[in-house]
């Protein structure tokens, strides 16, 4: 090679114009050849935005691509600033995976700040069928339908459907490891489908899962419908926001009024009023995984929803073990 | 001798200028809001069609949202050369095919599959019509070398029942489904309506583009 490069650095001694046309032409190819098989090594730096889309995308690439969380471990995406540092990291992505529908809404604003305005990205909920947003504060915006509930990625199914996209997409991109990625996504969906299958033959013997559902986060609604429930009271008055005092004391009554049996909370994120509502209604508390803090790694979204799905199980178990 | 107006103590001027520039501000930001403010563009669907997120219950969301998530498993099934039967399907724990309790929950639906033409129709017949209507999962063969009606490669029907008697029904969906068509007039003749669901970004988000 050396004495390749060396003979093609000679050759402006040469005199002979053909001669030196036909090697200025074979350097440029030769460098071409070099760039594209070099761009190609490269595997691609996709950007994640949550816990949940980095054990998606970790899964679905394997070891053929890096994957680059926006947000350091510690930080809460709900209140969630970007510092200069990771903004100049976005510039050396090559896609960032969005979840979309309000959970990152920080993610396209760092993009336009950073040194690639015009980095291309996935939205991962594009194909996930969308509920409305939940809490009295949405409540009265649901009539136009646009105000979705963001929590998609806390549901098997919902998750299954982004996987679907991402692994689709990221193949587009990536046509090279495409077959890869298919393959990973569908070995990873029915990972995550046994998990379902799994928690809901724990039930195979009740007839009827009845069970009146309030949760302090609205985070939970997909996750419920996999077990055919629907949510009744939802705490925050908005995504995020806790209640005030007013508004507590009417989510106090709701419960009470509407003979709520099981309240799930946030096992991450505790406040001080949950506290208050337990000691108010009596209801027993069953806490639930986010799956938005801790450490990234490839295998936090299967544990923690199997976890999830557990305390589901085991709240509808004890509520008819109870008799209510 | 000179005098000097010594005015009384209070805060009297100071809160009318303080009263005038909160009104100023309210003024100012009203403006702002109403100048800002962006219609509500309700979105338009057929007549035929009905939109998942507000037109089904929560029983048939969960359906739907299942047969969306099936309906790419299947078609990758397909470009492998195999056709998945219902009963595959549920051995794999691909919901809605799989029977336990969600699928009691949500309306106890039997499946079946029948190949007709170029697409296959898996109907979910549904055993408590007051909970969920009847579902079908319409795929388009991918060697078939285009979509069907213009459309996606799959989409989800739905048919609900009207007053007529459990066994009725039953007997009445059998016969038509031997008699089944797969076009969209012929679909929306016997009954049955498209769900369709659409994307919408988080409305605190700037304009940008997928891929």
């Amino acid at each position: 090679m050396k004495a390749f490069v060396s003979n093609l650095l000679r050759f402006k001694s040469l005199r002979f114009k053909p001669l030196r046309f036909a090697l200025s032409a074979l350097l440029s190819c030769f460098s071409l050849a070099l760039f594209v098989s070099s761009a190609q090594a490269d595997p691609l730096r996709i950007g994640v935005t949550l816990h949940p889309y980095y054990s998606y995308v970790a899964n679905i690439v394997g070891d053929k691509a890096e994957v680059v969380p926006l947000i350091p471990q510690g930080f809460n995406p709900h209140a969630y600033e970007p510092r200069a540092e990771e903004i100049k990291r976005v510039g050396s992505l090559d896609v960032v995976v969005l979840n979309g529908i309000g959970h990152d809404d920080f993610a396209e604003r760092m993009i336009a700040a950073s040194e690639n305005p015009s980095l291309p990205v996935i939205e991962a909920n594009r194909n996930v069928p969308l509920l409305p947003a939940v809490g009295s504060m949405s409540q009265g915006r649901n009539g136009s339908g646009k105000v979705v509930n963001a929590h998609t990625f806390l549901a098997v199914t919902g998750a299954i459907r982004q996987i679907q996209t991402i692994a689709r997409e990221l193949g587009q991109l990536d046509p090279d490891n495409a077959d890869s990625y298919r393959r990973n996504a569908r070995e990873y969906s029915r990972k995550l489908r046994r998990i379902r299958a799994e928690a809901l033959s724990q039930l195979a013997s009740i007839d009827n899962v009845e069970l009146r559902v309030a949760t302090i986060h609205g985070a939970y609604d997909y996750l419920l419908r996999e077990f055919g429930l629907e949510v009744t009271a939802v705490v925050e008055p908005a995504h995020g926001i806790e209640p005030s005092p007013a508004q507590l004391a009417r989510t106090i009554d709701d419960i009470r009024r509407l003979d709520v049996q099981v309240i799930f909370s946030e096992l991450h994120f505790p406040s001080t009023y949950v506290d208050t509502i337990r000691r108010e209604t009596g209801v027993r508390l069953y806490p639930l995984s986010h799956v938005i803090s801790g450490d990234y790694r490839a295998e936090k979204f299967e544990q923690e929803m199997a976890e999830n799905f557990a305390t589901v199980v085991r709240a509808i178990l004890d509520t008819r073990e109870a008799g209510q | 001798m000179a005098s000097v107006v010594v005015r009384p103590a209070g805060a009297r001027q100071e809160t009318a200028w303080l009263l005038l520039l909160c009104a100023l501000i309210l003024l100012v930001s009203a403006a702002i809001v109403a100048w800002r403010v962006v219609p509500d563009e309700s979105r338009q669907i057929e007549i035929w069609q009905l939109d998942a997120r507000v037109d089904l219950n929560a029983a048939e969301q969960g359906v739907n949202a299942d047969l969306q998530a099936a309906a790419d498993e299947i078609l990758w099934a397909l470009e492998e050369g195999s056709t998945p039967t219902p009963e595959q399907l549920a051995a794999d724990w691909i919901p809605p095919f799989i029977e336990d309790v969600a699928s009691a929950e949500r309306g106890g639906h039997h499946w079946q599959l029948q190949s007709l033409g170029h697409e296959l129709a898996y109907i979910g017949l549904s055993e408590q019509t007051a909970t969920a209507g009847h579902f079908l999962l319409r795929v388009e063969a991918p060697d078939a070398g285009h979509s069907h009606e213009g459309a996606a490669p799959t989409s989800v029907w739905i048919k609900r029942d009207g007053s007529a008697a459990e066994s009725e029904r039953v007997a009445l969906n059998n016969m038509e489904l031997s008699n089944l068509e797969l076009s969209n007039n012929a679909l929306i003749a016997a009954g049955w309506q498209q769900v369709v669901s659409h994307f919408d970004a988080s409305v605190t988000r700037g304009t940008g583009g997928g891929l």
